[in-house]
């Protein structure tokens, strides 16, 4: 009897770290979605769309359409993606929310938000 | 000032009837006027709001004047002077004359001001005479691209205008 039990034992505890090593330790009903990539397109003297939603760890490329260089600075100036000519490319992994304009033309402005939904 | 003012702007004549190769000569020339109100306010101006101003004014307008140049060289048409094009050149003229005798410390405000009077009179004119009156499709698609440009600049300088108006 005693042996029935332990070998039982020894099957659930088995089957309990089964499950934790094939779901990662993590809860079964979590979905992980991989990273989007959104576009802001530059044009006619705009970021469109003006204000974006993503996940986090979602990747934002910005391409200039106009025949006028621009930039995408962060409100603050605490980075920035230097001028971009037209045609040029621009991303940034986004890891928080932020406001940025563009420094060469200072009344064009955007934003890039978290949603957490 | 409202005297100033009026006599940057020059298109306040009566709007007259223009062909394409008249039109091109008053996008360039208008274009080409603000380059150089540019190039004035670099040579004299500290500030670093006109300063940025300036620079964003001279690189956007030679955009514009670049792209002209590329259409009329493809249509194979020479831009043909016209009575707007010597209203616009005259008025520069003296503009030009008060930007480089106005004192140190009037500069920047006479610069912005005329920057803001100007862009407004050439968006009018371009909304109200020039895309309308054009006939080749891509030279009233150039002017369609250029307008945008223009409003931005005028927010801009509405912004300078403000900033200086504080210090």
């Amino acid at each position: 009897m005693k042996a029935i039990v332990k070998n039982l034992s020894v099957l659930i505890l088995g089957t309990a770290l089964g499950i934790l090593i094939l779901t990662g330790f993590k809860n079964s009903n979590e979905i992980i979605v991989p990273p989007t990539t959104h576009t802001v397109i530059i044009s006619q003297m705009k970021f469109n769309p003006e204000n974006l939603k993503v996940k986090k760890g979602d990747k934002v490329v910005w391409i200039n359409k106009d025949i006028v260089p621009h930039d995408v600075t962060e409100i603050n100036k605490k980075w920035t993606s230097g001028p971009l000519k037209t045609g040029d490319k621009w991303s940034k992994t986004i890891n928080g929310n932020f406001d940025y304009f563009c420094s060469i033309h200072v009344v064009m402005k955007g934003s890039v938000t978290i949603d957490k939904k | 000032m409202v005297v100033f003012l009026s006599s940057v702007v020059g298109f306040s004549q009566a709007a007259p009837k223009l062909n394409d190769a008249e039109i091109a000569s008053v996008a360039v020339t208008a274009n080409q006027i603000d380059v150089d109100y540019g190039k004035i306010a670099i040579a004299r101006s500290q500030n670093e709001d006109v300063l940025e101003f300036a620079n964003t004014m001279i690189d956007d307008h030679n955009a514009i004047i670049k792209m002209a140049v590329d259409l009329v060289t493809k249509l194979g048409v020479v831009p043909q002077d016209n009575k707007m094009s010597q209203s616009l050149l005259k008025q520069a003229a003296e503009t030009t004359k008060k930007l480089k005798n106005a004192h140190a410390d009037a500069f920047d405000k006479m610069y912005i001001d005329n920057e803001v009077a100007y862009h407004q009179a050439v968006i009018n004119a371009v909304k109200d005479v020039l895309i309308p009156q054009s006939q080749n499709a891509e030279l009233k698609e150039l002017l369609q691209t250029a307008l945008p440009i223009l409003e931005t600049h005028l927010g801009h300088a509405k912004m300078a205008q403000s900033n200086i108006s504080k210090k």
